[in-house]
């Protein structure tokens, strides 16, 4: 978003910028039971099976070599260096801006603007409030990756889960599978409802077209009044569809939704117990933003929160101009 | 009480298993696996669990899932006479009778998981029962580890799921099986004394197998060495691409896909109805997984996800027919591609010189039997 860091950048955010106060407890407090990955040339993370006893280690690791990226992994093992004797892991969903299915803004698959980082903060909101309120989890940890943003929880429950039960924790807070029974109001089918109102004002004429969306079903969503009726009306359940869309429009929308939904969150992520995250407080150096733990994400802005230094000024001396 | 048989591994149940269990044991343990329930006092009984146990040890990865379905029946039939003990229907719902019967599994008053009774009204007039317990989620997540439920049909409050009286006993049932597969594979090859029982378990474990692939279309007889050795269970350096690679392409392909299929095909061309991958394709290659040394899912679990993507579905936990064609459906390897990945697979026999591919071995001995291949 803001061009690549150089090399020179990069040694003066480790040396100048970065403290260890930029690492999270959550990290901290289990530092040397976590692999970490370092990619030193922008070719991706090819150094792993590395532990890191300390946050001193780090920091000087970090100065002396001011790598391109710095990962660490999502799971605990006794002997790291090996990844072998695995604790557990936390349990992490990750939402990138630039693979969001259908934005507000016109973006292209791959783009990203101010807009497409909003949507990913408030899908990544969403799924804590259904983690909390249905699953009744509570240590939340919210990321800013450099484009898009990761949520790791860390509460004792998840910690052992294998990928399977990871996958069907996915599909439940992604909404990414049709109800069976819809007019309740809490659980997963309210959940379900409330994607899909916030998704309905989004989904343009060629997308319902494309999803197969029936000829009058696609004329009432793209109708103000009748899909304002309709959002209103999901508030209470699908009835509402059914009336407006009949049964072939209900199911090509609601089979619509479930895709789209599947689609906002990264599973490769969520199901791999062994993947390594970029490290928060780290330099993401091939857009030239911070990856960062946000303590208020309700008011959190990247493009404020999250610059480096050294881009401010950059742009101060004209040598390089946002790409937003 | 039966409390000590609906969970042969519970301490109540442990502090009653002896040492050198009794002949009458060994009886009620063959009556068991054969499918006979007799009425043997509660420490026979005991004895008579840890004796399958430690025989589907003995026997292998396919006495440990025949194990598991006598278990699963027995400890069904068990609770459903522990609850007419408890005057179940008779008298209303008393959390610490059966929490005392259920170690391990804290149930609470569906309405103390801060449902109202209007939604649980409404829960049971569309699925038919309403609600009457609560249970923390992770006590739900071997049924569904196991793939006997899922989380997005259930009904989940504040870390609580709202179960009906049938749910729960099925969750604890799953929760339960969970432990003693886990105990059977710790004490796999100890015990002499179970051998009989062990041959039992095999002896079923082999008709559970050939119930799965027989009767399906699929004529295992037929199948080149190479898929008969994968069905046997590989190794760990094998596992991955006998089971994911070879297996997935060559059963599903066999089962489905008529003789000249493109291979750009989808499974959604051939099938419309999803059952045939969920309940005839995939058992076949579970099996088979099961059968690896070591499991293949024990280490691997994602590799679940990863069959499914080699069908074509994409990387999902759950095949539906209409993500069918988000990967590739992966064709059958041919046989010189088998020789060269994992050599060990490779038995040639004399019908193999005739053909490059195991699925054309598999076709044209079925043509030239006379099979109908659809």
């Amino acid at each position: 978003m803001f061009g690549e860091a150089t090399l020179e950048e990069r040694r003066r955010f480790y040396a100048e910028e970065w403290s260890p106060a930029e690492l999270p407890e959550f990290i901290v407090k289990s530092l040397s039971m976590r692999e970490f990955g370092f990619d030193h040339s922008g070719a991706g993370p090819s150094d792993r099976y590395n532990r890191i006893a300390s946050v001193a280690q780090l920091q000087g690791v970090l100065v002396r070599l001011a790598p391109y990226g710095v990962y660490s992994s999502v799971s605990l093992y006794r002997t790291p260096e090996r990844r072998d004797g695995w604790l557990g892991a936390e349990l992490v969903f990750d939402v990138d801006a630039k693979d969001l299915p259908v934005r507000g803004c016109g973006c292209a698959k791959g783009e990203v603007c101010e807009l497409c980082l909003e949507e990913a903060k408030q899908h990544v909101l969403g799924i804590a409030e259904v983690l909390r309120e249905d699953f009744g989890l509570k240590e939340m940890h919210f990321v800013y990756s450099g484009r898009g943003y990761h949520l790791r929880v860390t509460d004792r429950e998840v910690l052992e889960l294998g990928s399977r039960e990871r996958a069907e924790i996915l599909d439940y807070v992604a909404a990414g599978v049709v109800p069976e029974l819809s007019e309740l109001s809490f659980g997963y089918p309210a959940h379900f409802r409330r994607r899909m109102r916030l998704l309905l004002p989004r989904l343009s004429e060629a997308v319902l077209r494309e999803a197969g969306v029936p000829k009058r079903a696609r004329e009432v969503l793209l109708s103000e009044g009748e899909l304002e009726e309709l959002v209103q009306g999901l508030e209470k359940g699908t009835g509402v569809l059914a009336r407006k869309l009949k049964k072939k429009g209900t199911e090509k929308l609601m089979e619509l939704v479930r895709r789209i939904n599947a689609e906002m969150v990264d599973a490769k992520v969520t199901v791999d117990v062994k993947r390594i995250l970029r490290l928060p407080g780290s330099l993401h150096s091939k857009v030239s933003m911070k990856c960062m733990l946000v303590r208020k994400i309700e008011s959190f802005d990247p493009l404020s929160q999250a610059v480096p230094k050294f881009v401010s000024e950059r742009e101060s001396k004209g040598i390089y101009k946002r790409e937003i | 009480m039966l409390a000590q048989v609906l969970n042969p591994l519970s301490q109540r149940a442990l502090r009653l298993v002896s040492d050198a269990p009794p002949r009458e044991a060994y009886s009620a343990a063959a009556e068991i696996i054969a499918g006979r329930w007799q009425r043997f006092s509660i420490r026979v009984q005991v004895d008579a669990l840890h004796l399958i146990m430690r025989a589907a040890g003995l026997a292998g990865e396919s006495g440990i899932r025949a194990a598991e379905e006598v278990l699963r029946r027995y400890i069904e039939r068990s609770l459903q006479e522990a609850l007419g003990e408890l005057g179940w229907g008779r008298s209303s719902f008393d959390p610490e009778l059966l929490a005392g019967l259920l170690e391990g599994f804290e149930l609470i008053r569906a309405e103390d998981a801060g449902v109202g009774g209007a939604e649980l009204r409404k829960i049971g007039s569309v699925t038919g029962e309403t609600p009457e317990f609560a249970v923390h989620w992770r006590l739900v997540m071997p049924a569904v580890r196991r793939g006997r439920m899922k989380l997005t049909s259930l009904f989940l409050r504040r870390g609580y799921v709202l179960l009906s009286l049938e749910q729960a006993m099925s969750c604890y049932t799953e929760l339960v099986l969970e432990r003693c597969v886990e105990f059977m594979r710790d004490t796999r090859g100890e015990g002499s004394d179970v051998e009989e029982l062990a041959g039992m378990l095999r002896r079923l474990g082999e008709r559970h197998v050939a119930a799965a692939v027989e009767g399906k279309s699929l004529k295992p007889e037929l199948f080149p060495p190479c898929v008969k050795a994968t069905l046997a269970g590989v190794g760990s350096g094998l596992r991955n691409y006998a089971i994911t690679v070879l297996l997935t392409s060559f059963i599903s392909y066999a089962r489905i896909a008529p003789r000249n299929a493109g291979r750009d095909a989808r499974i959604a061309d051939f099938v419309d109805d999803i059952r045939v991958v969920t309940q005839e394709i995939l058992p076949v290659i579970y099996q088979a997984a099961e059968r690896c040394s070591p499991p293949l899912f024990q280490d691997q679990p994602a590799e679940r996800m990863n069959i499914n993507y080699h069908l074509g579905f994409g990387l999902t936990a759950e095949p539906r027919l209409e993500d069918s064609g988000k990967s590739p459906w992966y064709f059958v390897p041919n046989c010189e591609k088998v020789r060269r990945e994992a050599p060990a697979l490779c038995r040639m026999d004399r019908d193999c010189r005739e053909v490059k591919n195991p699925l054309s071995y598999y076709f044209r001995k079925r043509y030239s039997g006379g099979g109908d291949v659809r």
